[in-house]
């Protein structure tokens, strides 16, 4: 026992020495959410944080400025009375400005950053970051981007993003990354569409509609809506139609110079709202319906991957495809080529039952 | 050898209870010499001085010792002139009579009263199960041999007797089964106790701890218990029980770890139930043992681990705490242990009453004076709880105090100090043995067909090989062939 | 034989399946995605089945030394090389092993530091972990063994479910086109794994202890080879979750990796992971200490109790010299190349010259059986 003894001296010693690397939760000030936004060459710096009282807890919004990313936090810590912590951030805004500059430093940091998950939401905002994150503090909701964000690959028309897919299209080759995008809406903070990146650099904004069309492209998903127009026995009938879920295979034909790819998407749907004169119980239209909305499907799609091809961007991966197929690949030499390479889309819809 | 005589007297007559005197009266030719605290004051009326007094009124003269043996209806009286046996037989509550003409020769009459102070009420006291007998050991090892040899009818019981303690010389009782038990375990146990010089046994607890492997250890290498049930299953095992006379608690060995969270109970419920309480059991020591630990090494160093809902309500707890985690963790522990060693040395209703009191008051004011979070509060009421749900006292007493190193690493190191403190508990395990079992089988050295009745128990068809562990003589308990007849569907 | 070992010091076969699989794996699967596909891409892990391959053989080269009667390693020594250059190499070898130790112990007191202690300093750390290892190793073998039993069955119970939740963001097509690379470019790359198969090589030291020795060669393979698809498996875990482009950003991928698992309870398990990783690590180090102490006791005759602190001081004094990162990845670089001379040299050498003359020696030796013989039946 005598040995023991010694040891609890020695831990004694250690206590009195070693507390240096303690960040006690309640007493360090954690971020939620940061803001980044670029503005005369200087980096402007928002972060949402918790104020907790005895009653209640506010949300406030710290803001500096600097000229280099990396002093943003050191600076944040001048102009509150606790140490700031990274720990619980749960997402990054950027403003549009600062993204169409390239965000690979950011994201390189943050990945690099133990005290960061690969969770976290990174996202972009209509003209700046910080009018979004004024926009929560207004609303007192601390964790509305990355809930928002959440909510809405599981719901709505937003593919799954968060840091690590943000990091796997940027860093893979044969991807581009997409994020999605924060607009001010009547006071409010409003997720709207998503944000296309070439490279590291924000090129375009596409809206809900089209996320969906990503979003089928990209993953198999159990969620999410687009509106239809068809035109069916002579009458134009529009609709909201719900994906259940959604699979997508692409076929790769490398045996041309320039390979061309075919998209086969297969959705399991359903359509909510319609017209009364649509009898979908009848199985004749119910077939008809599903016809119409796949070549409705299809040709918006093929609208869709032109443009993207138009834009020389490709969120959904056609370069990794070709690399994954091909026993040369050369990523330069495809994205050259990325704009001529032929994309034919085949949608394949089946509605189930409405159950009214 | 009249000279030993008279240094005993000269020591004894120096205590009170000591009684020497001449019988009836002072013309009487007889001295008798015994210890009123030993003898039952009853017996010596009746055996002794209501007959001699007879005698006396029929004008009998008895001159001679060994016309005692006549009259006297005592079955036991001995004759001696062996001052030694004299004086143990005294100190176990014998009268010795002596002639005046022949003091060399005394007629030792038995007027023992062994069960004067005993309680005759046996039930268990701290070891309890709802169902199954509730008979427990008494302060008596004759009695408590008694129970064991109604349980199990057979020869092959063997008990070997010793006496131990220079000054108590305490009746210790090596019980076990022979052709079953391993002999060498027998030898160790034997061995051991024969070796121990010790003044007082007072309890065969302090048998544990003088003959374990081990003294430097805060676990239990032996087990104790009061329940008849228990050493009769380890005896089956083919366990070694040691029983000390004046102790209510039964000592088994070799033990492993794992038996310490078998509870009596578990054979009487189903095996599918039991097996699921026995995991609870378990899970509730690593609950106990690691639960405040962790609070204090996520609040303290990884706030990262927090999840978003629980954010706030942390936080908000223990926003005016004044003291780091690890010092509000420690606090409220030794506020519980506090209430628990309270508990435990006030009389039962005082005991009871302080508890609740303690619990809600102290509690509710150290969080509303800001002294602790209630999430805290929550988190070591649990674990304090869960240590209960140990059956044996002894291990609950470890856990509770296993604790305590870890809450200190963990404040130091965060989690790799909980790992680093566990890594050193179970170093620790690995190499405590028990009567040379060691300690953490059948896990190390792994051993799967003892894992039918570790961690979990299995159906007794699966159970009825003895455990390898114990390294028994025989292996079978009964035919498993004959617990389960395999059957088709339908058949 | 100088020195007769106790029946109860010694363990049974199946635990060598545990002392060579838990020696395998340590500090290396935390981050070898990185090194491996430097050559070989996102076939690297064809490599490591090479690498594996290998590593039987050499296994299977160790254990015909020793079932043929050299015993261990300073027997092996003297029996090839005779008697004061036997004992020089023995002691180059120690000095290998004790390397070994050293680096592993630095590297992972280097990732708590980055990972959860960013400001504090090493040596505390370093201290504490250097008492666990004196208690652990003075036990003796036998809990050492154990040590290195519990080091595989507790993080595998409870880590190696987490390489599950990456699944989600798994795409095949990262591992495609497959077999796109040469023979060649595979074996650089196995080359580069090699250094994470370090550790099976204590057999020379155990052996030994080992109860019914010549019937562990089983284990000791089975061993290796639950260590090959261990590895194969965390590296097609980590391929299938990672761009190529992205796992070059990162250092220590296995952790990452983990960065994205999520439950109800908890979040970021990378930092119990990280904490419970001394468990994996500690058998190699107590394994390679113990087995210098026991390399000492045979050639200078130092009590193991004794040489066990001395090592432990050195240690210590060691991770104070060794600050920073760059000299750590300089030492581990050369430990590497060291290793690679050491399996694919040293061993085959040693194998040969065992062959051409040592096994006439040791047969020659045990004409007359003495009590150890009858041990090792």
């Amino acid at each position: 026992m005598v040995a023991k003894r010694k040891w609890i001296l020695v831990l004694l010693i250690w206590i009195m020495t070693g507390c240096s690397s303690t960040r006690i939760v309640s007493e360090v000030q954690l971020i939620h959410s940061l803001g980044l936004d670029l503005e005369d060459q200087k980096i402007e710096g928002a972060a949402i944080t918790h104020v907790y009282g005895k009653e209640t807890t506010q949300i406030e919004l710290l803001e500096t400025k600097s000229s280099n990313l990396f002093t943003i936090l050191p600076d944040f810590n001048t102009i509150t009375p606790s140490q700031v912590e990274l720990g619980q951030l749960r997402s990054v805004i950027v403003g549009r400005k600062y993204a169409e500059n390239g965000v690979e430093a950011l994201v390189h940091t943050l990945c690099r950053d133990p005290s960061i998950g690969f969770r976290l939401q990174l996202a972009v905002a209509e003209t700046k970051a910080l009018t979004i994150l004024k926009g929560i503090r207004h609303m007192q909701i601390p964790f509305f981007i990355s809930d928002s964000v959440a909510q809405n690959i599981k719901t709505l028309n937003l593919p799954k993003t968060n840091l690590h897919i943000f990091l796997f299209n940027l860093y893979g080759e044969g991807r581009d990354p997409y994020l999605p995008y924060f607009v001010m809406h009547n006071d409010r903070v409003k997720l709207d569409g998503l944000a296309l990146f070439r490279d590291d650099k924000f090129v375009h904004r596409i809206n809900s509609k089209e996320s969906f069309l990503l979003k089928i492209m990209v993953e198999k998903a159990k969620s999410g809506q687009i509106p239809f127009e068809v035109t069916i026995k002579n009458r134009k009938e529009t609709g909201m139609l719900k994906n259940l879920h959604s699979h997508a295979v692409f076929d790769v034909n490398m045996n041309e110079s320039v390979p061309s790819i075919r998209v086969k998407l297969m959705i399991n749907g359903q359509i909510s709202d319609y017209s009364e004169w649509l009898q979908l119980s009848n199985p004749q239209v119910l077939r008809q319906m599903e016809k119409e909305l796949s070549s409705y499907l299809q040709k918006e799609v093929t609208i869709f991957i032109k443009h993207l091809q138009k834009l020389e961007v490709d969120p959904v991966g056609f370069g990794d495809l070709v690399r994954s197929r091909s026993t040369s690949w050369d990523y330069s030499h495809f994205k050259k080529m990325y704009p001529h390479i032929k994309i034919a889309v085949t949608a394949s819809i089946k509605l189930e039952q409405t159950g009214e | 050898m009249i000279t030993e005589w008279n240094e005993f007297l000269s020591i004894a007559q120096d205590s009170n209870d000591f009684k020497h005197y001449p019988l009836l009266n002072e013309e009487s030719p007889f001295v008798i010499s015994y210890y009123q605290t030993l003898i039952k004051t009853e017996l010596l009326q009746k055996n002794l001085l209501r007959p001699l007094q007879e005698r006396m009124e029929a004008n009998e003269s008895i001159t001679d010792l060994r016309h005692f043996s006549r009259f006297l209806h005592v079955e036991d009286i001995i004759y001696t002139d062996d001052i030694q046996t004299v004086v143990s037989k005294i100190m176990t509550g014998y009268a010795a009579i002596q002639s005046k003409d022949n003091l060399q020769f005394f007629a030792l009459i038995n007027l023992a009263n062994p069960t004067e102070g005993l309680r005759t009420d046996n039930d268990t006291e701290n070891e309890f199960s709802v169902v199954g007998p509730k008979v427990g050991f008494v302060e008596n090892i004759d009695i408590n041999l008694h129970l064991i040899r109604q349980q199990i009818s057979t020869p092959k019981l063997i008990i070997r007797e010793l006496t131990l303690g220079t000054l108590s010389h305490t009746r210790i009782a090596v019980v076990y089964l022979s052709g079953i038990t391993n002999p060498q375990h027998i030898e160790t146990v034997e061995q051991r106790l024969q070796t121990i010089d010790f003044d007082i046994i007072f309890d065969s607890s302090q048998l544990d701890q003088i003959m374990s492997d081990n003294s430097n250890t805060p676990f239990p290498l032996f087990l104790s218990t009061e329940r008849i049930d228990r050493v009769i299953y380890a005896l089956t095992l083919g366990q070694i029980v040691i029983i000390s006379d004046a102790s209510p608690y039964v000592i088994t060995g070799p033990t492993t770890i794992f038996d310490f969270f078998i509870s009596p109970e578990d054979y009487y419920l189903p095996w599918i139930l039991s097996s699921l309480f026995r995991l609870i059991r378990i899970f509730g020591v690593l609950f106990s043992i690691l639960m405040t630990p962790a609070y204090t090494a996520v609040l303290t160093f990884h706030l990262e681990m927090i999840p978003q809902d629980m954010l706030a309500p942390i936080i908000l707890s223990r926003k005016y705490v004044p003291f780091p985690p690890v010092l509000e963790v420690l606090f409220l522990e030794l506020t519980i242990e506090f209430l628990r060693e309270a508990g435990a040395r006030l009389p039962t209703k005082v005991g009871q009453t302080l508890g609740i009191v303690g619990g809600i008051v102290i509690g509710q004011a150290s969080v509303e004076a800001a002294l602790t979070s209630n999430i805290l509060l929550i988190i070591v009421a649990l674990s304090a709880l869960a240590s209960f749900t140990t059956p044996i006292y002894k291990m609950s007493n470890t856990i509770r105090f296993l604790r305590f190193p870890l809450i200190i690493l963990s404040g130091i190191w965060g989690g790799l100090g909980i790992a680093i403190g566990l890594m050193f508990m179970l170093t620790h395990l690995l190499q405590l043995k028990s009567l040379g079992t060691p300690y953490l089988a059948p896990l190390y050295p792994f051993r799967r067909r003892s894992f039918a009745d570790s961690f979990i128990r299995s159906s007794y068809s699966r159970t009825a090989r003895r455990s390898a562990i114990m390294r028994v003589i025989s292996q079978w308990r009964y035919d498993p062939d004959k617990a389960t007849q395999k059957r088709d569907i339908d058949e | 034989m100088s020195t007769s070992i106790r029946e109860s010091a010694m363990v049974s076969p199946f635990f060598v399946f545990f002392l060579v699989h838990a020696n395998i794996v340590g500090i290396g699967i935390l981050g070898f995605q990185r090194t491996i596909v430097s050559h070989a891409g996102y076939d690297a892990w064809i490599s490591l089945l090479l690498a594996g391959a290998s590593i039987h053989l050499i296994i299977w080269m160790l254990y015909f030394m020793l079932n043929a009667g050299s015993q261990d390693l300073f027997s092996l020594h003297e029996l090839c090389f005779g008697k004061w250059l036997g004992k020089l190499m023995s002691f180059v070898v120690l000095i290998y092993v004790w390397m070994a130790a050293f680096l592993i112990l630095r590297s992972y007191v280097s990732i708590v530091k980055q990972f959860i202690f960013p400001l504090m300093h090493t040596w505390s750390t370093t201290l504490i972990i250097l008492l666990l290892i004196l208690y652990i190793v003075a036990g003796g073998f036998r809990t050492v063994t154990g040590v290195c039993f519990l080091g595989v069955v507790i993080p595998a119970i409870l880590m190696l479910p987490l390489f599950l939740f990456p699944f989600e963001y798994a795409h095949p097509n990262n591992l495609f086109p497959m077999f796109s690379h040469n023979l060649t470019a595979l074996i650089a790359s196995a080359k580069d794994a090699v250094i994470n198969y370090m550790g099976f090589e204590l057999v020379l030291f155990y052996y030994p202890f080992i109860k019914r020795a010549a019937h562990s060669q089983k284990w000791a393979h089975a061993g290796v080879l639950i260590s090959t698809l261990l590895y194969v498996a965390v590296a097609i875990v980590t391929f299938l979750m990672f761009s190529h482009g992205e796992l070059d950003k990162i250092i220590w991928p296995t952790l990452t990796m983990l960065k994205i698992v999520e439950i109800p309870i908890l979040q970021r398990l990378e930092f119990i992971v990280i904490s419970l990783w001394l468990f994996v690590i500690l058998p190699n180090i107590c394994l390679n200490l113990w087995g210098v102490t026991r390399g000492m006791k045979q050639l200078l005759g130092i009590s193991q109790i004794r040489s066990l602190l001395l090592l432990l001081i050195s240690l210590a004094m060691g991770s104070y010299l060794l600050e920073g990162t760059t000299p750590l990845l300089m030492a581990l670089d050369f430990y590497g190349k060291v290793s690679l001379v050491f399996i694919y040299g040293y061993i085959p050498l040693l194998f040969v010259l065992f062959l051409l003359w040592g096994k006439k020696r040791s047969t020659a030796r045990h004409q007359t059986p003495g009590p150890e013989t009858e041990n090792a039946r």
